[in-house]
């Protein structure tokens, strides 16, 4: 019903309903015997405080009834002697003189109770003892108590006697000692709170035998009963028990206490119950929309225990009487309520998001129609025959409602080829495969024979759990050149198509509700919505582990950020980046990233970020990351969204919601720093050489236009300005053809040969050998000018030459011992000279390096590989070694422009 | 300046070292056109050793940074620390960093002429050098 109501007016409803239904029942008292219970419990259970100082009772054995004056007289007597504020009996003794009853009578403060049928028989007739009469006896009626479903709580104060409302027992004896002004006029509840310890009592023995002490009854009021006689009925009272009930005179104790002590039990007019039911009502729907379920049950809980306490506490305290059956209901009526309807809500929101939602962007980039027809599966059989080259296959697809199956399409074979004629998908070979959820080799033939020894399969088609249907399909054993390979790319086919399947079922249930609205409306399928909602998911599923697919083989460590700036996705080269550069990704706003990663302070990044966020403009920064050892280049780009149907639903139409996430892209530029790095050396040594080639030039040339020089001085300059034109042409020519080499050549091809600088090289490779070096305390000598010639070699592999000679020369000397290098050019070469005073190589080693021999040696692979390398670059690479003298290795490399 | 002290220098002997001929003969004749006697040297080991026989002769020296062998930097720390000569040195450096000719001071150059440079900036920069070498005397 609740799904009908108005959200706005839901709460008033709520709140309507539950009070109004609640006031309703307590106005026909509907929960009583729970209300009684409640009561009887916090009458029982709350603590005695003080004893009465009203009241003492004399309760007297049922033996000491006949004994007339004897014990009656004597009893009296001694009574009225005491300050006793008034003598009650409940019984008339039996066998007393007249003298007893004049005595009472005198005193003026004692009332005898007189037993009637009914509180209102207009029959009643009150008889007194023969000898009672003339003598001025005041006396109270005593009528049975009215009983709530067994259980004793109030007592009459007045009671009916030929249509005279007479004054009860217990208001006679109030009227006798106090004013009476608020003496209720009809049934009152009797405060038991106490229980036996509120009302003293004392022996009648010890009162016969003279010791009654006058303080004790002093200013109270005396009542004396019969205990445990036939006569005289006990009652099953809110302290009583099973075991125990209230005798009479206890009761009538009970009742006089709550009289003269002012104790009366009050209720609540019900408009203030209305207003509590209202109160806690509106509370409840507050705290039920505020917090949380969890939160809300706690608070909940602990207001009912408020209520219960509230109720019971204002019971003994103020003797007011607050039902708490109704409050409870209301409160939890309340929360049921708010939560259900909440629930609800929830659940149809969820309904909307994951049901309609992946079916309906399916339906957007693909017609669902195309599932009906027999052309997809068709193609989908031209494609897997393609790559798999099947001899048969045939797709079967489950009845729905039924375990049998049925064909959907096939290829070079049908349904009557067949064998196992039950097709019963709960049944071998079904059952098996179904459970090993992969293509399985059948065994047994499944497929009739065909002249081919071919090997059949069977996979099971499932989505979400669901069995679908089955692939059976058959193979030429030679056609499968890979067995690993086959049964993992028939396993990816069987996925795939269990999706499709999966949207075939789909489109068919959409279908058949469309043409039966009733029979959809009659169908009862309790676990549809779990199964939908399963589907779903997994469909999300898919489709979120296959963009994370997407975005893992990005070339470029990526990172994507919400419009927020918070982390969303990461690809794995960036995680392996963060983790090899020991920085954080997750949990860190695209402005940390940017801090972390390049050298912008604070304000200019976030200037940045508005660059990207408000102007959708894409910026790049370069990484100065201490821990990252390439060289990088951070791409911030906005994420266009182009769904104009989006921004129609914005209003302000504003840029920043035009973008539906920032992507930082890292790219790795390491080779074109690499190739900069070159062609800048290269560019700055023509500059050298061609500043030198115009110096020599202008030194030729006069100054001064008039000034010339003799014959031969003019043509020793034109021959020097001649041969610098020529030198600087070779220069151009030798600069143009390094310059072309192109990006991809020079980071791919270690055969190249480019002019590189030696030194760089050389302290590379030497700081790459430091740990060596060290470890066995080998000093080194270097000694290399500053400004060396650029040399020619492969700038990926000449560090790696020089290290594996370096490397070579460690090894061949002693520990603690020194190395040294000098670097020395001429015109045309430069030459790294390393010398140790070691060991010396072996002539078998040295014919090894040479190439002479084959060699296991790792070390004298790498030097041989090194020569081979130095003699590709028009170099030479020359061992010389003494066994005990040490060695020396030279590497001869051409120089460029020299 | 006194007379005595400029007739020290008159005529000044000026040591070129360049391992380019093209630059060193053009340089002879510039230099020997404006006064000077010159010695010239192809590389920094033949300059040691002209050094060493003739160096009370010589007033000045302008050398090439760039020279395969000895180039211009280890020159200067041979001259400077090994032989202690305080001679005033001219660099010519087709290597315009400031690096490299601040380290230039730091070994002992006197100045550094950035190529290609005109004659005439030549003769200034060997006869503000000169000049200086004579106050310092």
């Amino acid at each position: 019903m609740m799904r009908y109501v108005n959200n706005k007016y839901t709460a008033v409803f709520i709140a309507f309903t539950v009070v109004s239904a609640l006031f309703c029942a307590r106005y026909f008292s509907v929960f009583e015997l729970l209300n009684g219970a409640s009561y009887d419990l916090a009458m029982k259970y709350y603590p005695a405080n003080q004893a009465s100082e009203k009241i003492i009772v004399i309760e007297v054995d049922a033996e000491y009834l006949d004994n007339g004056d004897e014990i009656w007289l004597d009893l009296l007597e001694a009574l009225l002697k005491s300050d006793a504020q008034a003598l009650a009996f409940n019984v008339f003794p039996n066998n007393v003189s007249s003298e007893f009853y004049r005595l009472a009578g005198l005193s003026g403060k004692t009332v005898f109770g007189v037993h009637v049928a009914s509180s209102d028989d207009i029959d009643n007739e009150i008889s007194l003892p023969p000898v009672a009469h003339q003598h001025g006896l005041r006396y109270g009626l005593i009528a049975p108590p009215a009983s709530d479903h067994g259980v004793i709580r109030k007592q009459h104060a007045t009671v009916h006697v030929n249509r005279v409302s007479l004054p009860g027992f217990e208001k006679q004896i109030t009227l006798l000692t106090e004013n009476g002004f608020d003496l209720p006029n009809s049934d009152y509840l009797v405060n038991f709170i106490g229980n036996q310890h509120r009302i003293p009592k004392i022996n009648i023995e010890r009162i016969l035998q003279g010791g009654l002490i006058n303080e004790l009854v002093s200013g109270r009021t005396v009542l004396i009963g019969i205990n445990r006689h036939q006569w005289y009925s006990s009652y099953f009272t809110p302290v009583a028990t099973s075991e125990k009930r209230t005798s009479e005179v206890m009761f009538h104790a009970f009742a006089l206490d709550t009289l003269l002590s002012d104790r009366q039990i009050t209720t609540i007019p019900d408009w203030i119950y209305l207003g509590l039911l209202m109160i806690v009502c509106i509370s409840c729907l507050w705290v039920g929309q505020l917090l949380e379920f969890r939160n809300s049950l706690v608070l909940s809980l602990v207001a009912a225990v408020a209520i219960l306490g509230g109720c019971w506490i204002l019971l003994a305290q103020l003797s007011i009487w607050i039902a708490p059956t109704e409050l409870l209901l209301t409160q939890w009526l309340s929360f049921v309520l708010v939560w259900g309807f909440r629930v609800n809500q929830e659940q149809r929101n969820l309904e909307q998001t994951l049901f309609a939602f992946p079916l309906n962007s399916r339906e957007k980039s693909q017609s669902v129609s195309i599932y009906n027809s027999d052309e997809p599966w068709q193609l989908l059989i031209s494609i897997i025959n393609q790559t798999l080259n099947l001899n048969r296959l045939i797709f079967l697809e489950r009845i729905p409602g039924d375990h049998r199956l049925k064909e959907i399409s096939s290829m070079n074979c049908s349904m009557d080829d067949i064998i196992e004629k039950r097709r019963d998908y709960e049944r071998v070979p079904y059952s098996i495969a179904i459970h090993e959820n992969r293509p399985i080799r059948l065994e047994r033939r499944y497929l009739k024979d065909n002249l081919t020894d071919e090997h059949q399969y069977m996979a099971p088609l499932m989505f979400a759990g669901e069995v679908l249907g089955f692939w059976v399909f058959s193979v030429d054993p030679d056609n499968i050149k890979s067995v690993s390979k086959f049964n993992s790319l028939t396993y990816s086919f069987m996925v795939q198509v269990s999706e499709i399947l999966h949207y075939r079922h789909e489109w068919k249930k959409r279908i058949d509700n469309r043409s039966n609205k009733f029979w959809d409306f009659l169908r009862i399928s309790g676990n549809e919505q779990i199964q939908k909602l399963n589907q779903s998911t997994t469909l999300l599923d898919k489709k979120v582990y296959e963009l994370q697919g997407i975005f893992n083989s990005i070339t470029t460590s990526c990172v994507l950020y919400d419009l927020f700036g918070r982390t969303v996705m990461i690809n794995k080269d960036m995680e392996e980046l963060a983790r090899a550069g020991d920085f954080r990704l997750f949990n860190r706003t695209l402005l940390e990233f940017m801090l972390d990663m390049t050298e912008l302070d604070e304000s200019s990044a976030r200037n940045m970020i508005q660059r990207v966020v408000f102007d959708h403009e894409s910026i790049s920064i370069p990484v100065t990351h201490q821990s990252i050892h390439r060289s990088f280049m951070l791409y911030v780009l906005p994420l266009r969204n182009e769904d104009n149907q989006l921004h129609e639903h914005i209003p302000d139409q504003s840029q920043v919601f035009q973008i539906s996430g920032i992507l930082c892209e890292l790219v790795d530029v390491t080779g074109l720093k690499r190739l900069y790095r070159l062609k800048e050396q290269m560019f700055e040594r023509f500059c050298i050489q061609v500043s030198n080639d115009l110096s020599a030039i202008n030194y030729c040339l006069p100054e001064d236009e008039q000034q010339t020089g003799d014959d031969m001085h003019n043509n020793t300059a034109m021959q020097t300005i001649q041969g610098k034109v020529n030198e600087m042409i070779q220069t151009l020519d030798q600069v143009n053809e390094h310059m072309t080499v192109d990006v991809e050549h020079m980071l791919t091809n270690d055969q190249l040969c480019y002019p590189v600088n030696g030194r760089h090289a050389l302290l590379t490779a030497v700081d790459k050998v430091q740990d060596a070096l060290n470890q066995r305390e080998i000093k080194l000598n270097l000694k290399v000018s500053e400004l060396i010639s650029l040399v020619y070699a492969s700038p990926l592999e000449l560090e790696v030459v020089l290290q594996a000679v370096l490397l070579t020369m460690i090894n061949d000397t002693y520990d603690a011992d020194e190395i040294s290098i000098v670097v020395k050019q001429d015109d045309h070469y430069l030459t790294y000279c390393i010398d140790n005073s070691g060991i010396g190589l072996s002539d078998n080693s040295m014919a090894k390096i040479r190439n002479e021999e084959k060699s296991k040696d790792s070390e004298l692979l790498n030097l041989n590989y090194a020569m081979n390398c130095v003699h590709r670059w028009g170099g030479k690479l020359n061992i010389f070694s003494e066994m005990g003298e040490g060695s020396r290795a030279e590497i001869v490399l051409r120089c460029f422009l020299n | 300046m006194s007379v005595a002290k400029q007739a020290l220098f008159t005529p000044a002997t000026v040591l070129i070292i360049d391992d380019d001929p093209f630059v060193l003969e053009p340089m002879q004749v510039i230099l020997e056109s404006a006064g000077y006697v010159v010695i010239a040297a192809q590389n920094g080991l033949q300059a040691v050793e002209i050094l060493s026989e003739q160096h009370t002769r010589i007033n000045v020296i302008v050398v090439d940074l760039m020279m395969p062998g000895m180039d211009g930097f280890m020159f200067l720390e041979w001259l400077r620390q090994e032989a202690g000569s305080t001679l005033p040195v001219l660099v010519q450096t087709a290597v315009n960093r400031i690096k490299t000719t601040s380290r230039l001071i730091d070994l002992g150059a006197n100045d550094v002429l950035i190529k290609p440079a005109q004659p005439s900036e030549l003769l200034e920069r060997l006869q503000q050098l000169l000049s200086l070498r004579l106050q310092a005397i």
